[in-house]
């Protein structure tokens, strides 16, 4: 189960201190992606899941560590290669607002990676296979000329999507890719990964901090924990018997959807 | 739009914010104007939250910014009041005092509300700096408001600038500047986004805080129906622009009326579910009527 070919991503003790920080933000990070599954990675807000997944985009340089992309070692690669490799590397950030430049209109945003990796034989194809994608994410043809300030938060955080899944890479990189998405969007954007997934094979890396998410869509979970890895499994092994007390409480906290189970405070003194 | 509103009459403690048929349109380059929020009547009264709920797109951060006028393309017409006075036309110097001062702001994008070139700390001094508090003062009351809202380090790292934060950190820092003034009343557009679970009961057990101690009102936007259920006491659901439903917090969760609100409360994933079930859609619901009238709890298999 764990030879080489059925690993899409190899991490090996990838470390990373911040200059003038005296404590490291990640640490000897090390787990596996299964090629055609997801792995989530949870953990509390400065654990380092962010810095982990930029230093295996090849986004900031790590102090030591290794990553390995479908068998081809990319941490340290210059800039070209960086570039070719980025094609089956894909990152949707966790900032959908500022990773997006304003003068680009949302075909251009998803066309960009379709364009650059000779992906679509003319204008007329590019922005065809550029519909496509809004429409997996819910949007349509009459977005195309919008610029991402005319878009909603959601909207925006779906572009970023349709525009990582545009080039079809082999390993798609979430870092908390719905949080900011209502849930029948949300419904609709993990069925789609799914839906990539089985269709596909594309492998994903899910930053995420709502579990329930991190549940219904990834097979693997790596919790981390002030920079390092704290308890990695399969999905039942951490969610039936988790046995980090971190995750114990991560998973304790997990609002209900309910008002008589979760009102958590005494009620007002007047009600109406 | 004739639903009863649970709304009240407009109290004499200060902080009561009254928005009656506010409507929104944007002027899109070769088209025709655009409107995205249509009439939407609501207010946030002293110490009570109102969450504001819908489907991605619907106009709940169109309406929050409308308030408060943020929008120079924005052409908006409809009444705002705050304690009877008129902010829609307001001029600059006044809205520019109730903006901050009197209705503290969080938007929904962190990193475009802060200034990469200030340090976050600084940042989070300024309301109480331009009120005259001294240095010293403002710096203690800016340290405590991030410790208080779980930032580790609070005081060795309120001289970072925001890149040097974490996407959680830096969505806290801006809930501090927004709570640090003190305001009557806070707009908070999907502030706890970025946030695990621990830390964001942290951070709404400090809004449940501050809302009682300083009868501070809320009008609070998200999507996570966990939070509604557990920190709104109303709730307005907006869709395509209208609201389309008002509730008090009980009645919503126990009998929605509107089929789109069954739609939202079937869509989430819970940590209890059995992850081969497939999430539905509240389009898929729609289309499925026989699904909404089996009830949407058990409507969840695919
Ligand atoms: N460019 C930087 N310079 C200095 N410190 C940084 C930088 N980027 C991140 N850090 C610090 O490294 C730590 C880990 O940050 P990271 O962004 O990886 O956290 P995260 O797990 O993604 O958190 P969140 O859930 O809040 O997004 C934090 O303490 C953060 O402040
Ligand atoms: N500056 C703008 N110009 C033109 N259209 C806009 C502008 N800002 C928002 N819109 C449109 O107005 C509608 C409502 O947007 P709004 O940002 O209020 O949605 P929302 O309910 O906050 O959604 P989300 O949950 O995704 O943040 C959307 O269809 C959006 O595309
Ligand atoms: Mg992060
Ligand atoms: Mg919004």
């Amino acid at each position: 189960m764990t030879d080489q070919a059925s690993l899409i991503l190899e991490v090996h003790g990838l470390t990373k201190t911040f200059p003038g920080r005296a404590k490291p933000a990640i640490a000897d990070v090390a787990f596996n992606v299964r090629r055609g599954s997801s792995l989530g990675i949870v953990g509390e807000s400065g654990s380092g899941k962010s810095t982990t997944a930029r230093c295996i985009a090849g986004l900031i340089p790590a102090d030591k560590g290794e990553v390995v992309l479908d068998g081809r070692q990319i941490d340290g690669l210059d800039r070209g290669l960086m570039r070719q490799v980025r094609r089956h590397l894909q990152m949707v950030f966790q900032d959908p607002f500022s990773s997006l430049d304003p003068r680009m209109t949302a075909e251009e945003l998803v066309g960009e990676g379709l364009l650059v990796h000779g992906l679509a034989k003319d204008k007329r194809a590019r922005r065809e296979a550029v519909v496509r994608n809004l429409e997996l994410v819910g949007l349509s043809a009459a977005d195309l000329e919008r610029y991402p300030r005319a878009f909603s938060g959601g909207q925006r955080q779906r572009i970023a999507i349709a525009r990582a899944i545009a080039v079809r890479p082999k390993l798609l990189i979430c870092d908390e890719p719905v949080s900011s998405l209502d849930v029948s969007v949300q419904a609709q954007v993990l069925n789609l990964l799914l839906d990539l997934k089985a269709q596909l094979g594309l492998s994903i890396l899910f930053i995420a901090h709502d579990l329930a998410v991190v549940r219904y869509l990834c097979e693997d979970v790596v919790v981390m924990n002030e920079g390092r890895v704290v308890e990695a499994g399969s999905r039942d092994d951490i969610f039936d018997s988790p046995r980090h007390p971190y995750t114990k409480s991560l998973l304790a906290a997990v609002p209900v959807p309910d008002p008589r189970m979760s009102r958590r405070r005494a009620p007002l003194k007047e009600e109406p | 739009m004739s639903q009863g509103t649970p709304l009240g009459q407009a109290g004499t403690r200060p902080g009561f914010l009254e928005v009656s048929d506010l409507t929104v349109a944007y002027q899109q380059r070769h088209a025709a104007t655009r409107e995205v929020v249509h009439q939407v009547s609501l207010a946030v009264q002293p110490g009570r939250r109102t969450a504001l709920v819908g489907e991605s797109g619907s106009g709940k951060s169109v309406t929050a910014r409308a308030i408060l006028q943020l929008d120079t393309a924005a052409h908006i017409t409809g009444s705002v009041k705050l304690d009877g006075q008129e902010l829609i036309g307001a001029g600059r110097k006044d809205l520019r005092q109730v903006r901050g001062a009197r209705i503290g702001l969080v938007l929904q994008d962190p990193l475009a509300s802060l200034n990469p070139t200030m340090p976050i700390g600084w940042q989070i001094m300024q309301p109480l700096v331009i009120r005259g508090v001294k240095k010293k003062a403002a710096k203690q009351r800016g340290i405590d408001m991030l410790r208080a809202l779980g930032v580790a380090d609070a005081a060795e790292r309120f001289g970072d600038f925001p890149h040097q934060f974490s996407g959680g950190m830096r969505q806290r820092v801006v809930i501090a500047i927004a709570l640090v003034g003190e305001p009557q009343i806070l707009i908070a557009d999907e502030p706890t986004t970025a946030l695990d679970v621990r830390v964001q009961a942290q951070v709404l057990d400090l809004l449940d805080r501050v809302t009682r101690e300083r009868d501070m009102g809320v009008l609070f936007i998200t999507h996570d129906l966990g939070i509604v259920a557990g920190f709104a006491d109303d709730v307005i659901v907006m869709r395509r622009g209208e609201v389309v439903e008002r509730a008090g917090v009980m009645e919503l969760f126990s009998a929605p009326r509107h089929p789109y609100t069954k739609g939202l409360l079937g869509a989430v994933p819970r940590v209890d579910m059995d992850p081969s079930h497939r999430l539905v859609s509240v389009e898929e619901i729609e289309r499925d009527a026989a699904a909404i009238a089996a009830g949407l709890a058990e409507a969840v298999e695919p």
